[in-house]
């Protein structure tokens, strides 16, 4: 299940998608709406997107976590438009054997997101709204690349 | 050749349209069809160091080169999740 909806998210839908007899480890990430941002209060997120592309990058990070871990179901979902603190904008479910890979592969999910998917989001205020500028928008194999640098970095 | 730019977020906000019909040299590259758009809105020219390229849905380098014109889309940084 990949998805792009303007609908809110039930999460239960996710953790039906990845259903299987033989996973021992399922993972649930939510991405919800947070009444704060950099110290300034936020009272809700409007998120748009380039939706061919979207669908297309979310696929590529699911067919790029099934190679890097023994997963037996995925789902992404993420939703556009207009929502309010507390609301989901964002989940992924993961299901494999054992859970350690559970958790890596979800963990990679949703960062990988964050950089590959062309998704925006613009931030309300009490003061006004603007759009947020999160990562320069670049392929997985780029991002691979990155994560790799700075390990060799950080040894 | 005639190519069709597409612009999101932070960038149609600078340009004012989301969707533009361009007349662009031929073998022209993304980032030189961006520098060309940003002569005639200049509002966009502060954008051009961030923004990534995609042809037909997937990333493309600013510098690649593609056979016929087709939709080239302007990502400013994504801040999806």
């Amino acid at each position: 299940m990949i998805q792009i909806t303007s609908r809110p998210i039930e999460p239960g839908a996710l953790l039906s998608a990845v259903e299987d007899d033989g996973s021992g480890g399922t993972v649930l990430f939510l991405g919800c709406v947070r009444d704060h941002s950099q110290g300034q209060k936020v009272i809700a997120l409007e998120y748009e997107a380039y939706e061919p592309m979207a669908l297309r990058q979310m696929e590529h990070i699911k067919a790029e976590v099934c190679q890097r871990w023994p997963v037996r179901r995925l789902a992404i979902a993420h939703r556009l438009g207009y929502m309010k603190v507390g609301e989901i904008s964002v989940a992924i479910a993961v299901s494999c054997a054992h859970r350690a890979e559970a958790f890596e592969a979800c963990r990679f999910a949703i960062d990988t997101l964050k950089h590959t998917v062309p998704i925006w989001k613009k931030e309300y205020r009490p003061d006004g709204s603007h759009w947020v500028e999160g990562c320069a928008a670049h392929p997985i194999a780029a991002q691979t690349e990155t994560h790799e640098r700075k390990e060799e970095v950080s040894v | 050749m005639k190519i069709t730019v597409l612009l999101f977020a932070s960038l149609r906000d600078a340009v004012g349209a989301s969707r533009l019909e361009l007349e662009a040299p031929d073998e022209s590259t993304p980032r030189q069809i961006a520098e060309l758009l940003a002569e005639s809105h200049a509002s966009l020219r502060p954008h051009l160091r961030t923004i990534a390229y995609a042809i037909d849905g997937e990333f493309v380098a600013g510098d690649a080169k593609w056979a016929e014109a087709k939709e080239l889309a302007l990502l400013p940084p994504v801040s999806g999740g």
